[in-house]
């Protein structure tokens, strides 16, 4: 440590050997000096005003500057100095010393340099970043987190799993302890709910964070939004189903039907009985009708899952629907509130067949009622009527897609355009009292409307 | 006077315009249907009570087995001939049929002489 000593003017009086080498100039060069001098111009003022209020004060005063050595090299030096006072109270000079910090600076400089560089890595890149205790919460997350709605202060502190789509929580959680307990990397495709109720898909990568005594602490990982790759993925399945379907309709059903249709034209054709023949034309009428409904429904079929799933208003479907069932002599009861459910655009659709199924086959319907139930699974949509209902044995087949004649196209359709968004359905009525089709939405896929079913923007997530 | 058939036959059909159609084209034929099944199981049911001397098997056939897993069964249990009636000319189910070396196939929609040919030659085989 190099000690120095100056005079009221601020001349040096005395330097020690370490002063002397850790400066490079000897006392004789230094002697009589203003102490300032030896240092670079720019650092002259900032060093002369710390040595000013420590006269004002009366205290010793700490700062760290740069020195230019007669090598020519930089060092940085930590300087303190104390003023010395006579029994008046007038400066009679100060004594000081200097240590070479130039090594603790220079990591300090390398390491804001890294963390900057890390910083800027973490806020630009496209993925997100995050940090997790043993627990599971938050002890950092990247800003990217902002395109999710919530603030990086939001999350931090919060438990991971709470920005997890609760279908996918128990997975993700069991991904987490096996992080926890010693995998190296696990890597997982999950769902997130964002601030506004939208769901994304999201590729995770985790790896273990452990302390110093190689103790886990827990989870580093990153997160890549994969939302678009996964649509791609899902509508490339979803195109191929629906291929295999029509051509399945096309060259089986069809050709059944058709197969059906010769024979009774042959039947027809054949017999001298005016009666049976009368009765042959009408199968084969009806036959032409079974072909013409095929046909039809491979038009609507090729629909599903064309346009993007969007957030619908319950209110606003059912009004749409109801106005085609004016003039039946029904009862329509909604108790919906403000619910949105996120679905594939042909919704409609789906309450359209529903009605008039209930219509067509409840035979002694009067009523038929929309209300809704939520449970820990989400939200069920409940269609209920007080027909004749369905019964027990073909509660399943009403939705199968008929083989052969098919019949029934209609709850085949319904199955396929509420499972575009992972909604399902089931008929759980009486036989004999009414039907009741239930329709399970997950939480994510529903949400209340807070300002009216024309507020679209304000929303409280289900999640 | 009662006409001899020219051989009794077994119908595994789940579609009942079809069924009642090739019922009344093998009469016509001159073949006696001795019962219509519409699953596997049924079928199965009704070979051993009837032992046809041929069935006449769709693919796409109610219950858990398909036509061609009854047929299998057919005939290895019963070494009784099998015809498939199909609307699949290709593809998989095709190869899966071809593998229980079935004693015909009839390709819908059909005609008289469609059966009449196919059937034929699976009795005289």
């Amino acid at each position: 440590m190099g000690v120095f000593r100056l005079d009221p003017s601020g001349q040096i009086t005395y330097i020690n050997e370490s002063f002397r080498k850790i400066t490079g100039i000897t006392f004789e060069i230094l002697q009589g000096k203003y102490w300032a001098d030896i240092l670079p111009k720019e650092e002259r003022e900032r060093m002369i005003m710390a040595i000013a209020a420590s006269v004002r004060e009366h205290k010793m005063v700490e700062a760290e500057a740069r020195y230019i050595h007669p090598d020519g090299k930089q060092y940085w030096l930590f300087g303190q100095v104390v003023p010395l006072f006579d029994p008046v109270g007038h400066i009679k000079g100060w004594v000081g010393t200097i240590t070479d910090i130039t090594q603790r600076k220079t990591i300090e400089v390398e390491l804001q340099e890294s963390e900057e560089k890390f910083r800027s890595l973490a806020e630009n890149t496209a993925a997100l970043l995050f940090s997790l205790d043993v627990n599971g919460v938050f002890t950092y997350v990247s800003p990217l987190i902002n395109s999710y709605g919530y603030l990086v202060e939001d999350v931090v502190s919060r438990h991971f799993i709470d920005l997890v789509y609760p279908d996918d929580r128990k997975e993700v959680q069991a991904n987490l302890r096996k992080v926890i307990e010693g995998e190296r990397e696990v890597t997982s495709v999950f769902r997130i709910v964002d601030k506004w109720g939208y769901i994304h898909w999201v590729e995770s990568i985790s790896t273990i964070r452990v302390d110093v005594f190689g103790k886990p602490v827990g989870v580093y990982g990153v997160l890549r939004d994969v939302t678009d790759r996964r649509r791609t993925e899902d509508a490339i399945q979803l195109a191929n189903k629906k291929l295999n379907l029509l051509n399945n309709i096309t060259r089986h059903d069809i050709i059944n039907t058709i197969t059906g249709l010769f024979g009774c034209v042959d039947m027809a054709a054949s017999t001298q009985n005016k009666e049976e023949r009368s009765v042959l034309l009408a199968e084969i009428k009806d036959l032409i009708r079974i072909i013409q409904h095929q046909i039809t429904f491979t038009r609507e079929y090729q629909e599903v899952g064309v346009h993007a799933p969007v957030w619908q208003n319950l209110k606003d479907v059912m009004d749409r629907v109801i106005v085609n069932f004016s003039k039946q002599d029904i009862r329509f009861d909604l108790d919906l509130e403000d619910t949105e459910i996120y679905a594939d655009p042909l919704l409609e659709k789906v309450f359209y067949n529903l009605i008039d199924n209930a219509i067509r086959y409840g035979e002694t319907i009067t009523a038929i009622r929309f209300y809704y139930q939520i449970s820990d699974k989400g939200l069920a949509l409940i269609c209920e009527d007080d027909g004749v209902g369905v019964p027990t044995e073909t509660k399943e087949q009403i939705f199968e897609r008929g083989i052969g004649r098919n019949t029934g196209m209609g709850l085949f359709l319904t199955r396929e355009i509420l499972l575009i968004t992972g909604i399902t359905i089931r008929e759980n009525g009486t036989y004999g009292k009414g039907a009741r089709f239930e329709l399970l939405i997950p939480n994510g896929a529903w949400r209340f409307s807070v300002t009216g079913s024309r507020g679209k923007n304000i929303s409280r997530p289900t999640n | 006077m009662v006409n001899m058939a020219k051989g009794s036959i077994l119908l595994v059909e789940d579609d009942d315009i079809i069924a009642k159609v090739a019922q009344w084209r093998l009469n016509n034929l001159g073949y006696e249907v001795v019962g219509r099944a519409t699953s596997g199981a049924e079928a199965m049911e009704l070979v051993v009570k009837q032992k046809p001397d041929l069935v006449l098997m769709d693919i796409n056939i109610k219950g858990d087995i398909d036509g061609i897993e009854t047929a299998r069964m057919i005939k290895k249990g019963f070494n009784i001939p099998v015809v498939y009636v199909t609307s699949h000319t290709d593809g998989p189910t095709l190869e899966r049929a071809k593998g229980t070396n079935p004693d015909g196939f009839i390709v819908k929609p059909f005609d008289d002489n469609d059966l009449r040919v196919a059937i034929e030659l699976a009795l005289n085989k």
